[in-house]
Parts: C-alpha cells; sequence; structure tokens
C-alpha cells in the first residue's frame, strides 16, 4: 500500500499496535508490518516523528528503558491514547461498512 | 557500529531542526532501530554490507525524515521567519549575479565599446543644461552625446558592481547567520532552486529577448550590451538553479505525515 493511501490513518494504526504492549519503534513498525500482512511496509524513519507527534498530543507517553542490556526508547498509550483509539476505531467500522455497502453492491 | 550508520547519524544531525536533548533522543533511537535492523539481516544469512544498506535504505533519505520532524509544531511565525531567509538568500544572490553582470558590462564595454553598454537610442536629444552637467560629469568627451556615454556607463558598471559588494556580504552573513538560523523542512528544499530558476529564468528570456531586438533593429551602438550581459548572468544563474533541483529530489520516498 503507498503512502499516499496510509496518510490519515498512520496515527491510528500507531495507536493500535501500541494498545499490546509498551514498545519500541523498531517494535512498533514490525508489528504494523507483520500484522498487516506485510501490507503496511512503511519507510521507517517517517514512524518516529509520527510517534513523537502522538507523544506531543498527549496520546502516547514515551520512556528509556534498559530491561534488554541496550538503551531502548519505549512507547505506550496513555488514557488520552486509549479513548482516541476506541474513537478511529468507531469511525472506521461505520465508514468501512459504508464503504462495504457502496463497493460490495457493485460487485 | 558500521561507518555507512555513522554516516547516515551524521548527516541526519546535521539535518534535523532539534538541539540538545530532543536531539540526543531521536539519534539515540535511530542509532538503535538501525542496529536493530543491521542484527535482524545478518541474522537472516545477509552479509553486514547488505543489511546495513537494506537497513538504510528501509529507514528513508535523511532529508525526508528530518523533514517529517521538522514538520511538527511548524508555527506561522516559523514558517514566515524562513520564508524570509530563503528570499533574503535569493536577494543576495540576486545582488550577487548583478555585481557578476557589471563586471561582463565592462568586460563588453572594453571589447565592443562603451555604447554598447550605454549607447543611446536613436533620435535621444539632450537640453543644452543637460550637456553641460553630462561634460561636467565625463570631463574630455568631445560631444554631448559622448560625454552621455560615458557617464551612462560608470553609472552602470558601477551601480552592478556595488550591488555585487552588497550581495558578496549577503551571501556570507547568510552562510554565517542564516543557515544556523533557518530551521530545515519548514519550506521544501526545492523552494530556493525552484524560485531561483523561476526568477533568473523570466528575467533572462525578457533581458535576452528585449536586448537581442535592440541589437537587430537598432544596431550594436544603442546600448544593447546593457540588457544583454544581464540576461547573460541570469541564463547562467537559471541554469546553476536548476542544477541544484536535481540533489534535492534524489534519494526521495514517499513519506507519511
Amino acid at each position: 500500500m503507498s503512502g499516499e493511501q496510509l496518510k490519515g490513518h498512520l496515527d491510528s494504526l500507531l495507536l493500535s499496535v501500541l494498545s499490546d504492549e509498551p514498545m519500541h519503534g523498531y517494535g512498533v513498525i514490525a508489528r504494523l508490518r507483520d500484522r498487516s500482512g506485510g501490507t503496511f511496509d512503511l519507510p521507517e524513519g517517517t514512524v518516529y516523528p509520527a510517534l513523537h507527534r502522538l507523544e506531543r498530543a498527549g496520546l502516547v507517553h514515551s520512556y528509556w528503558s534498559s530491561d534488554t542490556g541496550r538503551r531502548r526508547r519505549l512507547y505506550e498509550l496513555t488514557t488520552g491514547g486509549q479513548e482516541s483509539l476506541a474513537g478511529a476505531r468507531a469511525d472506521w467500522r461505520s465508514f468501512s461498512r459504508g464503504v462495504t455497502a457502496v463497493l460490495g453492491a457493485a460487485g | 557500529m558500521s561507518a555507512p550508520i555513522e554516516q547516515y547519524l551524521d548527516e541526519l544531525a546535521d539535518r534535523l531542526p532539534l538541539r540538545g536533548r530532543a536531539l540526543r533522543r531521536v539519534l539515540c533511537e535511530v542509532e538503535d532501530h538501525l542496529r536493530e535492523a543491521l542484527t535482524e539481516g545478518v541474522e537472516s544469512g545477509m552479509t553486514v554490507a547488505a543489511a546495513t544498506e537494506r537497513a538504510l535504505s528501509r529507514f528513508g533519505h535523511p532529508g525526508v525524515v528530518a523533514e517529517q520532524f521538522a514538520r511538527q509544531g511548524v508555527t506561522l511565525r516559523s514558517w514566515v521567519w524562513n520564508l524570509a531567509l530563503s528570499l533574503g538568500l535569493l536577494g543576495a544572490i540576486g545582488l550577487f549575479a548583478i555585481g557578476v553582470s557589471g563586471s561582463l558590462a565592462a568586460a563588453s564595454g572594453a571589447a565592443f565599446g562603451k555604447d554598447f553598454v550605454a549607447g543611446d537610442p536613436p533620435g535621444i536629444r539632450y537640453t543644452s543644461e543637460r550637456c553641460a552637467q553630462l561634460r561636467e560629469l565625463a570631463p574630455g568627451a568631445p560631444t554631448c552625446n559622448e560625454a552621455a556615454v560615458r557617464h551612462h556607463y560608470d553609472e552602470i558598471v558601477g551601480m552592478r558592481l556595488g550591488a555585487g559588494v552588497v550581495g558578496g556580504a549577503g551571501l556570507v552573513g547568510w552562510m554565517l547567520l542564516g543557515r544556523r538560523w533557518r530551521r530545515p523542512g519548514v519550506l521544501p528544499d526545492s523552494f530556493v532552486p525552484v524560485a531561483g530558476a523561476a526568477v533568473f529564468g523570466m528575467a533572462a528570456v525578457m533581458l535576452l529577448a528585449e536586448g537581442g531586438l535592440e541589437l537587430a533593429f537598432s544596431g550594436a551602438h544603442t546600448g544593447p550590451g546593457q540588457l544583454l550581459t544581464g540576461g547573460v548572468v541570469a541564463l547562467v544563474m537559471a541554469v546553476g538553479f536548476l542544477f541544484r533541483l536535481a540533489p534535492v529530489g534524489r534519494g526521495r520516498r514517499t513519506a507519511l505525515r
């Protein structure tokens, strides 16, 4: 899927991946790729600015961790992020129902 | 850490619009990411070189990454400030180019005569009062028209060279301060090359067309060199800006917001 198609959905996708557990940037990207079956293969460097933007918006929180022996920045959802994700999921379900109804009817 | 990754981090550090702790945090995260990707590639059987290349390629061009960070929290104020700095750079380049055209006008005057640069169009007549002024400004000129040519030639060359000196000082100032003050990514990297190519390109077309017509219909002694020298320099500048555009577009991948 092209970057253009993903625009506008990236924040929700990142929030969704982070809803599982706290994760570092590389893990977020790998999880996103795995979960989408390789459909969302992002230019990896653009995910970090998005994570920082979500952090500034108060939707994720980040902290340094050395649990694995390597100092890494972990990201986790805040309460605001969980609420935002719930809203995004509801919006998406409604949108996809509508699109499926129209496109499905044409088929 | 491999040299290409170090080079990548250096280039990213140069381009990121961040300082201090914020810069260290991003570089630390990126380094961790690239090391992880490199390890994963090597563990899957790739050579270190191939794994490094893949890690860097997947991460994206440092310019794109820096641009994405720069877009975070861009305010109208920072946009206006960066626009002013870019226009200041263009202005300084423009003044410097005018200075170069002054040198070219001086060379043309020496080669083809001062009237090639500062000759009057046919039919120009000066009042006796103006003639007296011109003869005062160009003592030794045998005729009023010759005095006018010499005075206008000195004006054209002198003012253009003066503009060039101001432009050169502006460029030095921009190199010392403007580059530091400018925040990468607020405006596209291509802004200055595109604007420069457009402005100088239009100037080149107008000056060369008007100068060429004057040369063709009025002859070489009616000052077409004034326009032609400006046009030639503008054309060279426009081509130079077009060449600057090529590296800007190289290595870009679609970025996400």
